[in-house]
């Protein structure tokens, strides 16, 4: 059972090591691009596809970024009111709050999906076979991403409280 | 379904309309006009709302929306159209249309009305009127030009999307799609030598401040199209359809009219503060005609061209 | 929208993060309009981070973490230790001319405050100046950061009230120039009265100075080089952002050498974190943004307001109290994005200038991150010098009057701060 568990445990920071790697790849691709297109409008080369590649990139470079960043607790919130509450009303909040974001993270995954599927006609402007659900897609991936994070952080709730 | 909760002295049917423009255009002015038509034929039963400044949203994601029923509108053009039903595209091609008969002529034309069946049956968009369109469009530029031969190289500020393109392109010049926005910038700057618009909107852009001729290229009509979703709309009394149909082609013809006799005063304004005119009688048009035709082979619809033409008797 | 005030209001205060509780409080709008699709909800945020300006916030984001890592803050710390040091209160105006000088590589008040507040922190300690006066100089004097060009809150306000970036760049590098000098007239005042030490005993020289110029010459014009960019009209906000980026890549591996691949690649991932975190909460503020319009609460509010006053100078008071007060409770990112288009058409209708409304909303808003209950800035200085909160606010007091007599000077003297947009884009 304990190697089971450890390699559950390192899949899942491989998995996390790759998410970061990834939204960093975005973010520096999309700065290559937008400085390209700006030198080579400066030289009177248009180029029609890299402000569209760059948004491409960028939406998920966010949404990627984002999930780690929920993972690490770096999103910002506010626990001025939180953390002057005693500690069992703490952890029924906290799960309260969880649950809530739980059901909205499922509402975007399934609605996220819906979109998805209906946008795939829809071309990326300037870029010719290349279907906007590219962009759409990132959304579900997003929120289903966070949905494990959030399971993790639902897991120590319960655990530390117990 | 657009039904509201059918409560007392409430409207039982509404449609939120809404347009990239400010409250000041011609355009916003009709769509009060229309939505008041409707509410008083109904009774105050039928009310539309009308959003300016796309307050509403992205146009792409209202489109998806009207897909999915919702009981949205929105002024959209052929381009645009062209991403589900590519024959539409063929409006933007290139002296398609010469001159207002023209359009007058092809409003309940049996071709077009063939593709917004397609649109509708396949896609799920309802087209509400295609009678709102803005005079023709024509190209504002640091050099003069008066046949594709001249216009050789020289950059033509147009919408970043394939069929503006190919059109810009198919008249000698050469096209760079840009922003709107930087369209004032790009030309004081050089990044383009001109822009290719419709009189109205260089005054409103006040391109007579960069650009020094105005080359009355006359190179497309341009057409806008009201659609909304079809679910929603076939969900509505068949009384209240006709009425939101006629009113819509009521207000825009008016629409039309006024920016037609308007585009004199427009060219007016631009010609007083220093733009030169190179008149369209002036210009090598059989040469821009024939040019002209590349964009329809480009977008692939050549067949849709003949269709029109024929109905048009061309 | 009440409904989605209220939830918003209650899930913030129980501590949910703000990108959540502002997707979950715009959710609740589509319950009680059963009419809308749901798709609607995945479309806006998506369309939120396909928006081109907008575009310019992380890829600026990015740019200051870099010019950090490029060893540009050691070299600013110098000069304006150099600059202001033998001032009376001279760690204290060490700290409003490094905030200045800094202005110009960051967009974030948190991120100055924070650095400040480990860099010149212990020293001002060692000096004898009370630990909670330390905190609010490095939190308020940040402020400048947020309005010399580049600026996060300056950005965000361009695209939402549609006002050109060049010009409020412009207004900006001026307002920031106008704090510098109010804040550092009141520090002097504080310190002439509670005897505040010189940080050295004479002047430097000019030679020193030059030499210390001459290091820090890259940063320093980075504004300038903004603003050039943007007004000849060249680039775009997002491509001006980045080719901040690289300046910053160029800058630290080539003129200073402290940049290595491996710092860039660890800056990197730390500015992505960053980015996702503000962006998530930028793009999920969509969702709640969606109702305004429909329930025509700009109309409704500025009804209220035109209701109750026509003078000019009231309007502006109640709307700069609005924007205290939202200030207070939310991120100025959100407050900015969801407060401009309902205020700007309203202000505009009494004469107000939009771009110097930019500036007021951005200083005013900002002004949230050094006040309780939830500043971000506040906690975190108050947290790395360990001073009371107590002792935070009775120490604040003068400083937000100098804010505010600052925001009331603007107001009164428009022409001060559309001299320079004017001056730029006639
Ligand atoms: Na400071
Ligand atoms: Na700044």
């Amino acid at each position: 059972m304990d190697t089971l568990r450890n390699i559950v445990k390192r899949t899942y920071a491989g998995m996390c090591a790759v998410e970061a790697a990834l939204s960093a790849v975005c973010l520096i691709t999309t700065v290559v691009v937008i400085f390209s297109l700006a030198v080579f409008r400066s030289f009177d080369i248009p180029i029609h596809w890299a402000l569209d590649t760059a948004l491409l990139v960028f939406t998920w470079g966010v949404f990627l970024g984002a999930d780690v960043a929920f993972r690490e607790d770096k999103l910002v919130n506010v626990d001025f009111v939180y953390t002057r509450l005693p500690g069992k009303l703490q952890t029924v909040v906290s799960l309260f709050l969880y649950l809530l974001m739980a059901v909205f993270l499922i509402a975007l995954l399934y609605h996220g999906i819906d979109l998805s599927i209906s946008t795939k006609h829809r071309s990326f402007q300037g870029i010719p076979h290349l279907s906007f659900t590219w962009v759409t897609i990132s959304m579900p991936i997003c929120s289903f991403l966070m949905l494990i994070s959030l399971s993790i952080k639902v897991y120590r709730t319960l655990v530390t409280r117990s | 379904g657009g039904k509201g909760e059918p409560k007392e002295g409430e409207p039982s049917y509404m449609l939120r309309f809404g347009h990239v423009q400010t409250e000041k255009e011609e355009y916003h002015k009709a769509y009060i006009r229309w939505a008041e038509a409707v509410k008083e034929r109904t009774n105050g039963d039928f009310v539309i709302e009308v959003y300016p400044n796309a307050q509403l949203g992205v146009e792409e994601d209202i489109l998806e929306q009207m897909r999915k029923g919702s009981n949205v509108g929105w002024q959209t053009d052929p381009a645009r159209l062209g991403d589900y039903v590519e024959e539409f595209s063929v409006l933007y091609g290139a002296y398609l249309l010469s001159g207002y008969d023209d359009f007058e002529g092809l409003l309940g034309s049996p071709t077009i009305n063939s593709w917004s069946k397609k649109l509708e049956d396949e896609f799920g968009i309802k087209v509400l009127s295609y009678a709102y369109a803005q005079g023709f469009r024509n190209v504002m530029a640091n050099v003069q030009a008066r046949s594709p031969r001249e216009l050789r190289g020289v950059r033509i500020r147009t919408a970043p999307a394939p069929a503006w393109l190919a059109t810009v392109n198919s008249l000698g010049a050469t096209a760079t799609g840009l922003p709107y926005g930087e369209l004032y910038n790009g030309i004081q700057t050089g990044v383009v030598d001109g822009a290719e618009l419709p009189v109205s909107a260089a005054r409103a852009l006040s391109v007579e401040e960069v650009a020094d001729y105005l080359i009355e290229t006359r190179h497309i009509y341009q057409m806008n199209v009201l659609v909304a979703s079809a679910e929603w709309f076939n969900s509505l009394p068949k009384e209240y359809q006709d009425i939101l149909l006629e009113e819509a082609d009521k207000a825009g013809l008016e629409a039309t009219q006024a920016l037609e006799a308007k585009a004199g005063t427009d060219m007016q304004y631009l010609l007083d503060n220093g733009m030169t005119l190179i008149p369209w009688e002036e210009l090598d048009s059989e040469a821009f005609i024939k040019s002209g035709q590349q964009s329809y082979e480009e977008l692939g619809v050549v067949e849709a061209k003949e269709a029109i033409y024929k109905e048009l008797g061309k | 929208m009440e409904l989605v005030t209220i939830v918003f209001l209650v899930l913030l205060f129980l501590g949910m993060p703000v990108g959540f509780a502002v997707g979950i409080a715009g959710a609740t709008f589509f319950l009680q309009h059963p009419e809308l699709p749901l798709i609607t909800m995945v479309q806006l945020p998506i369309s939120q981070t396909q928006n081109v300006t907008l575009l310019a916030v992380p890829l600026f984001i990015f740019a200051g973490t870099l010019m950090n890592a490029s060893g540009i803050t050691r070299r600013m710390v110098k000069l304006a230790m150099l600059l202001a040091g033998h001032m009376r209160g001279g760690m204290a105006q060490v700290s409003v001319v490094l905030s200045t000088l800094m202005g110009g590589c960051s967009g974030s008040t948190n991120a100055d405050a924070a650095m400040e507040a480990r860099i010149l922190g212990p020293e001002m300690e060692r000096q004898g100046y009370p630990k909670a006066f330390t905190a609010v100089v490095i939190g308020f004097t940040a402020l400048i950061t947020s309005t010399i060009p580049p600026g996060i809150g300056m950005i965000l306000y361009g695209t939402v009230g549609q006002v050109s970036i060049g010009r409020l760049f412009a207004a900006g590098l001026t307002s920031g120039l106008i704090l510098m000098g109010t804040l550092m007239i009141g520090v002097a005042i504080m310190s002439r009265i509670r005897h505040f030490p010189r940080g050295r005993e004479q002047r430097a020289t000019i030679r020193d100075i030059l030499g210390s110029l001459k290091e820090t010459i890259w940063a320093l014009i980075f504004p300038f080089v903004l603003l050039g960019s943007l007004r000849i009209g060249i680039f775009t906000p997002a491509e001006v952002g980045g080719l901040a980026c690289v300046y910053a890549i160029v800058i630290g591996f080539f003129v200073y050498k402290d940049l290595t691949v491996k710092s860039l690649i660890t800056t990197l991932l730390e500015s992505v974190r960053d980015i996702g975190g503000i962006m998530y909460m930028i793009a999920m503020s969509a969702i709640f943004g969606y109702g305004i319009p429909i329930d025509k609460v700009p109309a409704r509010i500025s009804a209220l307001i035109t209701g109750f006053t026509g003078s000019t100078f009231l309007t502006m008071a109640i709307v700069i109290g609005i924007l205290i007060l939202f200030g207070m409770f939310m991120d100025g990112a959100i407050v900015i994005i969801l407060v401009t288009p309902i205020l700007l058409p309203l202000v505009e209708a009494v004469g107000v200038n939009p771009v110097l409304f930019g500036i007021i909303t951005t200083v005013v808003v900002t002004m949230g991150v050094l006040t309780p209950p939830f500043g971000i800035a506040m906690y975190v200085v108050n947290g790395i010098l360990g001073s009371k909160l107590e002792d935070y606010l009775r120490e604040s007091i003068p400083f937000i009057f100098v804010i505010l007599v600052t925001v009331f000077i603007y107001l009164v003297f428009p022409k001060i701060i559309l001299a320079a947009p004017n001056l730029l884009y006639g």
